[in-house]
């Protein structure tokens, strides 16, 4: 007994001690008052109520030390807190007591206290013991706008707040980052992809006022901004191809992926996004993309072996949706209540079972193959998706034929016009003979399969020597189309000045077919197949007023690729009746009116080509539908669906102190008091995740965590200010995201300046804007756009990016990869077919997560795996290769130029002369041993894989 | 370069530290519970390899290679005879051993007892049981602890595996080699410091991406799986027309940009890439060289049955030896097919047959090169198998068996010798000394010098380890 005497007196001296010895509070000579939810309570959270908390059932002693009325209660040992008097509170005796049966926390608890959070416990006593509510659990507050001195900054109100506490800290933001820089992190941002060096001039040229925010305006008007967003949306929602589990079949829910990026598109307020996939089902008259929205909850991984127990997986499947709901809408860490009281915070193991009875009425079975939960018949919207129909086509076909049967003979040039004629391949000898230099026509007849060749060429683009050329696919040029026919003409042999066009119809069907071009100098040129003119052809560039001569003889049925010898593009195939005249003759080549009903019924059948690939109706889409008759739901004792405890009604946990009348008896009532605006939470919770993906971290650094465990906003003020404009702005998701791209904030250089690391290592004031690294569906993305390759189709199916072979074969894994071919191979990451236990390894080495449950932020490593994936894998190396010929194609000029070209498209900036120098030295080291693709995709490559490149800068 | 990490982690710990002086002295009240919060616990201090800086324990191990035998093993038919299982063979279970327990996997309705077929016999010195199955490692019974009282808490495969890999049976959370790594770091620069091999027949259970998760510690503790073939890691080879001459250089321009971007925007994360790049450079030349079997000698080869050209578990134990002595923390081995619902007498014999032989060389092989000291061999699958038959049609197998199985350990400072723990008759529940899934985990990170309980990691506001809020203790009796 002594001995505790001792101690109380040693505690009640250490306590008056404490005051001066408090080193942290003298900060800029100002003693700041303790605040509970900031300093105090992260510490009893974390070392005392496990046993002195919400949790009842492991409560020790009697006592709580998150209720003040409990901690200031008189227990066997006295009070555990009297405010005011350390020295008199069990809680500083204990804390500081030596005896192992004493000291709190328990020695078995590995929790021991530091000694500056004694000290802080005891200065809190010392200052009257006053409790908080728990911020997260007030509404918002925002206050009035914080006065600041430094006033020529902000661009809006996010910046005041961000000035304020930078002032307060004594520190300053950094200077707006330069324009190129921000281009392409708002372009990157904004939809994934990276600006075209086009999109980067019209930038730097706009002087005018506004000139960033119409920028901003036209990327978020465009699909690829909403497909971003859908992508963050994506891992919270759990998304993916598979039902996971060992099974992990595939499974149609792609249709509601595509829903979100509709409703992104549209910006539906966040209300009507929330209750549309939370309970659209229950809608009064819901309509088709009300239910489909509701496959959010469906995306919980299923399984569907015969050896699962039915009903544990079906409980599990429910169990995931209740902690969807918890992280994505509450910030709440609701699963800790699903075995017993949560520790931490006021939510009760029945809370946990109250809001899964509101989801635990839908029509789904957990076991069983065949199907497994409600499903719906989708049909597709119709617009840009419409289906080939095949008898549609079939007879459009058929129609096509009989036309052409009726259709006169197709004319050739005739004789008093031509100026020179030939029967098959052949090169003339004189180089200087048809050096054609202004007008002329040239027809004739083919028939091959060949998908490249040319007819008549007098062009070597490769070898600088251009004239003219007529063929067919373009000489493999990236802006061709195999088998259609191409036509060339350059006003400069060593650089392209002049016009291309490409045909609308493929001429390689191995049926005769009469074809011609008509090019009138400086004004126009036309092709035409069988005497009808192909009205659906592709210029680009201008007519030239007259044609560079070129040095290479004219070849008939071949052409140049850099080579005095026209022993390129071979003709195979037969080939007659090739004619050539300096006029413009292409009045003589059509058919007239007799070739309308076939110029008709080929532009038809485009159309539908146009619109082939969707299918028109999904059958089996997962979506929810609500049973007749409500489940009876029980409290799972330690988490058991095998022991039911009591049974609970459904309603929402008592902290959100909803009346008995109100409770939401349903998922469509509980959507709406998600969404009613009178939640603390949800807006909070939501506009911090806007904010995540800007700035890599939130104002609240477990963004799914704001109870008492998580961590503290490091600008409360603001995140209740932009919550309140959310909701006040009728949940508004565009006009948030817009008002933080659009701040000073958000505008600032990424340059970390040196003392940051000193003052401010995790940038918690934002003194700087963070660099962030790509995610794995952006770096993919991004490439294909840099190289040419990207195709921008929006939504269908899942589609097959490159994949390693026989790679599920070695884990067991059923089911078979096979790579897209054609426009699927080069989509968006985000339509990349998402397998849960085998997520695409390229993807998975960069983080992408596989989605077997909800990712509310992804880690971003740093590890070489990335750097082999980024060098090797085909993905990127088809990318380099390609954004190499796009580099020889489309810049005629100096090496210097293409890099200039090469470091826009990459980096969207032009490269410094020390840099230029690198690259071409590495051009020409590279090109002693190497051809010329090769050693420029060996540059491309490098541009690819640059830090600078994957990151967000 | 030095080690890829240490770059960026060093600058962390240093700038973390002198933040951490500079906020009780300078910065006032920024984040000073986000401070305290981290204070103690590891989440973002590591310096070198691995975040525990000074070890809770002398380590005994240092390395660890789990054979993992994919499906789950018939503890009753290779360590643990019941002559009264034998005996009894054809009569329906006593109802007593079904109190307390699950349903089966597979079985439906009442099965009968099934004795083993095999004779077993005490084998070396210390008189180790095993059956005839496997006869070579009868020669190394000195060097094993056979534990046969495992217990684990699931019949189904995947959520067992994760049981005996991360502690729980949910996905999402860091596998034993994750935790490994995160704690104790990579020994090689050049190598992963977590590495999967596998093999075994391509129709047995799947292996997921969670096996080798990393859950939510750092992606970089996710384990490597290695592939059969020419590329054992993905995207390892250059393309066609770069040699490695050319990447040298390609891979010095990348990195004199990378610096130069680094000088402009004064970001260490770009030096971390730059030392990730050199790392896959340096693997480049690294894995090719280590999973070339054709170096070892003819004698090491036929120890082991392994065969350069053919890929088996047998190459992968000799691989793993190659990974251990490379300082290669956390190996584990897969190997499927031992999932024996029907034809189990076949099976067995076919999974036994590629196995023994191979684990056995890998011991005396270990052990030949003073490794096996401080290396710890694991052996065993996600749970036993019934002693009651699973019966269809003439054959008859063996279904998934949660409530008592056997594990063994070698080496890395495990007691030689011993058998620990006893099944009741039948084999079909723990009698004596329990050794439940957690204890396991306990004692393996007791061995490499941790203690369970203070190894967390805070995520979602709790204190995470490897072994949870259930009780977990070390087993000291299997300790050397």
């Amino acid at each position: 007994m002594n001995g505790r005497i001792l101690a109380r007196i040693f505690a009640l001296v250490f306590s008056a001690l404490v005051c001066f010895l408090d080193a942290w509070s003298q900060d800029s000579g100002r003693v700041e008052a303790l605040q509970f939810n900031r300093d105090v309570r992260p510490i009893l959270a974390d070392h005392c109520y496990a046993c002195h908390g919400p949790d009842s059932h492991s409560r020790k002693a009697k006592l709580r030390l998150d209720q003040r009325e409990s901690a200031l209660g008189a227990t066997r040992e006295g009070s555990a807190i009297v405010p005011g008097k350390p020295g008199l509170s069990e809680m500083v005796f204990r804390i500081h007591s030596k005896d192992p049966d004493e000291v709190m926390p328990p020695p078995e608890l590995n929790k021991p206290l530091s000694p500056v959070e004694k000290k802080i416990l005891v200065r809190w006593i010392a200052e009257g013991a006053k409790y908080e509510k728990h911020w997260a659990f007030e509404m918002p507050n925002a206050g009035t706008l914080p006065t600041v001195k430094k006033t020529d900054w902000e661009r809006n109100p996010i910046d005041r707040f961000i000035l304020a506490r930078q002032e307060r800290e004594n520190t300053l933001p950094s200077k707006p980052a330069n324009r190129e820089t921000l281009i392409r992190r708002v372009t990157l941002d904004l939809t994934g992809l990276p600006p075209t060096p086009e999109e980067v001039d019209a930038f730097l040229q706009d002087n005018k006022e506004g000139a960033y925010e119409r920028v901003v305006d036209r990327l978020m008007s465009g699909t690829s901004y909403a497909e971003r967003r859908a992508q963050d949306w994506l891992d919270l929602a759990r998304y993916a191809d598979t039902r996971g589990f060992a099974d992990d079949k595939m499974r149609k829910i792609w249709p509601w992926r595509d829903w979100v990026v509709r409703a992104l598109d549209h910006n539906q307020p966040f209300d009507q996004f929330t209750i549309d996939q939370l309970a659209g089902d229950m809608l009064p008259e819901a309509t088709d993309e009300q239910r489909l929205a509701t496959g959010f909850h469906r995306n919980a991984p299923q399984a569907r072996g015969q050896t699962y127990p039915v009903e544990e997986y079906r409980i599990k499947g429910v169990i995931d949706r209740v902690n969807t709901i918890g992280r994505v809408w509450l910030g709440l860490t609701l699963d800790c209540a699903e075995c017993h009281d949560h520790k931490f915070d006021p939510i009760t193991q029945g809370d946990y079972y109250s809001i899964l009875a509101i989801f635990n009425n839908v029509e789904h079975s957990g076991s069983g193959h065949g199907q497994g939960g409600p499903t719906m018949k989708y049909k597709l919207p119709p617009p840009k998706q419409d289906p080939a129909n095949a008898s549609e086509r079939k007879r459009l076909e058929e129609a096509l034929a009989l036309a052409r049967k009726a259709m006169p003979k197709p004319p050739s040039i005739k004789d008093e016009d031509v100026v020179g004629k030939w029967n098959g391949p052949v090169v003339e000898a004189d180089a200087k003979k048809y050096s054609l230099t202004g007008d002329l026509t040239i027809s004739a007849k083919i028939r091959t399969k060949q998908p490249v060749a040319d007819l008549v060429s007098k062009y070597d683009w490769r070898g600088k020597q251009r004239g003219y050329v007529f063929g067919i696919g373009g000489e493999g040029d990236k802006g061709s189309v195999p088998g259609h026919l191409f036509f060339w003409v350059s006003s400069r042999a060593e650089s392209f000045h002049g016009v291309t066009v490409y045909g609308s119809q493929p001429v390689n069907d191995g049926k005769e077919r009469v074809v011609a071009v008509e090019f009138v100098a400086g004004k126009s040129v036309r092709l035409f197949v069988d005497g009808i003119e192909d009205k659906a052809a592709k210029t680009s560039g201008a007519p030239p007023p007259f044609i560079a001569k070129s040095t290479r003889p004219l070849a008939i049925g071949a052409g140049y690729n850099s080579s005095p010898q026209a022993n390129a593009y071979r003709f195979k195939g037969e080939l007659s009746e090739v004619r050539l005249s300096d006029q413009a003759v292409g009045d003589q080549l059509t058919i007239g009116a007799a070739g309308k009903q076939v110029a008709e019924l080929q532009a038809k059948l485009r159309t539908l080509d146009d619109q082939k690939g969707a299918p028109k109706i999904v059958d089996a889409v997962p979506v929810m539908r609500e049973r007749a008759k409500p489940r009876d739901t029980f409290i799972h004792v330690r988490g058991s669906f095998l022991d039911k405890g009591d049974q609970v009604s459904p309603s929402v946990p008592e902290l959100f102190a909803v009346s008995k009348e109100s409770q939401p008896g349903n998922r469509l009532e509980f959507a709406r008091w998600l969404v009613d605006g009178k939640n603390p939470l949800v807006a909070r919770v939501v506009v911090n995740r806007f904010w995540q993906s800007y700035f890599g971290h939130g104002l609240v650094r477990t963004p799914d965590d704001f109870g008492a465990q998580g961590t503290t906003p490091t600008h409360p003020r603001l995140l209740d200010w932009l919550a309140k404009e959310f909701v006040e702005s009728g949940w508004d998701m565009k006009r948030m995201h817009r008002l933080i791209v659009t701040s000073a904030t958000y505008r600032q250089s990424a340059r970390v300046p040196s003392d940051a690391f000193e003052r401010d290592p995790e940038n918690l004031l934002l003194g700087h804007m963070p660099r962030v690294r790509l995610p794995a569906e952006q770096i993919r993305d991004q490439a294909l756009a840099v190289s040419g390759l990207l195709v921008r189709k929006v939504g269908g199916p899942p589609v097959y990016p490159v994949h390693p072979a026989n790679y599920w074969q070695q884990r067991a894994l059923p089911g078979k990869w096979t790579n897209s071919q054609g426009d699927d191979r080069h989509r968006r990451t985000m339509y990349a077919y998402w397998r849960r236990m085998a997520l695409h390894p390229s993807l998975e080495i960069l983080n992408a997560p596989a989605r077997d449950n909800c990712v509310v932020r992804r880690d971003v490593a740093n590890v070489p795996t990335q750097a082999l994936v980024l060098l090797n894998d085909p993905i990127f190396t088809e990318a380099a290769s390609a954004f190499s010929t796009r580099l020889l194609t489309e810049v005629e000029g100096t090496d210097a130029q293409r890099l200039e070209r090469a470091f826009r498209l990459a980096l969207g900036r032009s490269p410094h002369p020390a840099e230029r120098k690198q690259f071409l030295s590495f051009l020409m080291l590279q090109r002693e041993q190497l051809k010329e693709d090769q050693a420029w995709t060996l540059i491309c490559g490098a541009l690819l894989n640059l830090d600078e490149t994957i990151t967000r800068p | 370069m030095s080690d890829p990490f240490a770059g960026q982690s060093a600058l962390q710990a240093v700038t973390r530290r002198t933040f951490l002086k500079d906020s009780a002295m300078g910065l006032g009240s920024i984040a000073l519970a986000s401070l305290i919060q981290s204070e103690g616990h590891a989440n973002g201090l590591e310096e070198g390899g691995g975040v525990l800086r000074k070890l809770h324990l002398p380590a005994r191990a240092k390395r660890v290679i789990f054979l993992f035998m994919a499906g789950g093993p018939s503890h009753v038919d290779l360590f643990d005879p019941k002559p009264l299982l034998n005996e009894m063979d054809g009569k329906k279970i006593p109802p007593h051993l079904l109190k307390d327990h699950q349903s089966f996997a597979l079985i439906r309705g009442t099965p009968s007892l099934k004795g083993s077929p095999y004779s077993f016999a005490p084998r070396g010195q210390s008189g180790i049981i095993m059956s005839e199955l496997l006869p070579h490692l009868a020669t190394v019974a000195d060097e094993l602890t056979v534990i046969r009282s495992m217990k684990t808490t699931t019949n189904v495969h995947d959520p067992g595996v994760n049981m005996m890999n991360c502690g729980t049976q949910l996905f999402g959370r860091p596998t034993l080699g994750a935790w490994l790594s995160y704690g104790l770091g990579s020994e090689n620069r050049n190598l992963p410091g977590y590495v999967v091999l596998t093999s075994g027949s391509d129709d047995g259970q799947p292996l997921l991406q969670s096996f080798w998760g990393n859950g939510f510690l750092d992606s970089r503790h996710q384990g490597v799986p290695f592939l059969k073939g020419p590329e054992p890691v993905l995207h390892l080879t250059n393309p066609k027309d770069v040699d490695r001459n050319r990447r040298r250089q390609q891979l010095d321009l990348i990195n004199w940009m990378n610096k130069r971007h680094h000088e402009e925007v004064n970001d260490p994360e770009i030096l971390s890439r730059v030392a990730s790049y050199e790392m896959a450079y340096r693997m480049q030349a690294s894995v090719p060289e280590l999973t070339d079997l054709s170096k070892e000698s003819k004698s090491t080869l036929s120890l082991y049955g392994a065969n350069p050209a053919k890929p088996s578990f047998a190459n992968n134990c000799l691989l793993a030896r190659r990974l251990v002595e490379r300082g290669v923390r956390f190996v584990q081995l897969y190997d499927r097919g031992w999932d024996s619902h029907t034809h189990i007498e076949h099976e067995h014999k076919r999974q036994c047959g590629a196995a023994d032989r191979p684990i056995t060389a890998l011991i005396k092989d270990l052990k030949q090169r003073g490794l096996l000291e401080d290396t710890l061999v694991i052996w065993g699958g996600e749970f036993g198998r019934t002693p009651v038959a699973q019966v269809s049609g003439k054959t008859y197998g063996r279904d998934h068996h949660p409530h008592a199985f056997t594990m063994w350990m070698a080496g890395g400072g495990t007691k030689p010798g011993l058998t620990y723990g006893e099944t009741d008759e039948f084999g079909y529940h723990v009698a004596e000394n329990p050794v439940h899934v957690r204890d396991l985990h306990a004692t393996i990170l007791h061995l490499l010098g941790i203690d369970h309980h203070k190894f967390k990691y805070k995520f979602k506001g709790l204190d995470l380890g490897l072994t949870g809020v259930d009780p977990s203790r070390v087993v000291k009796d299997l300790l050397a």
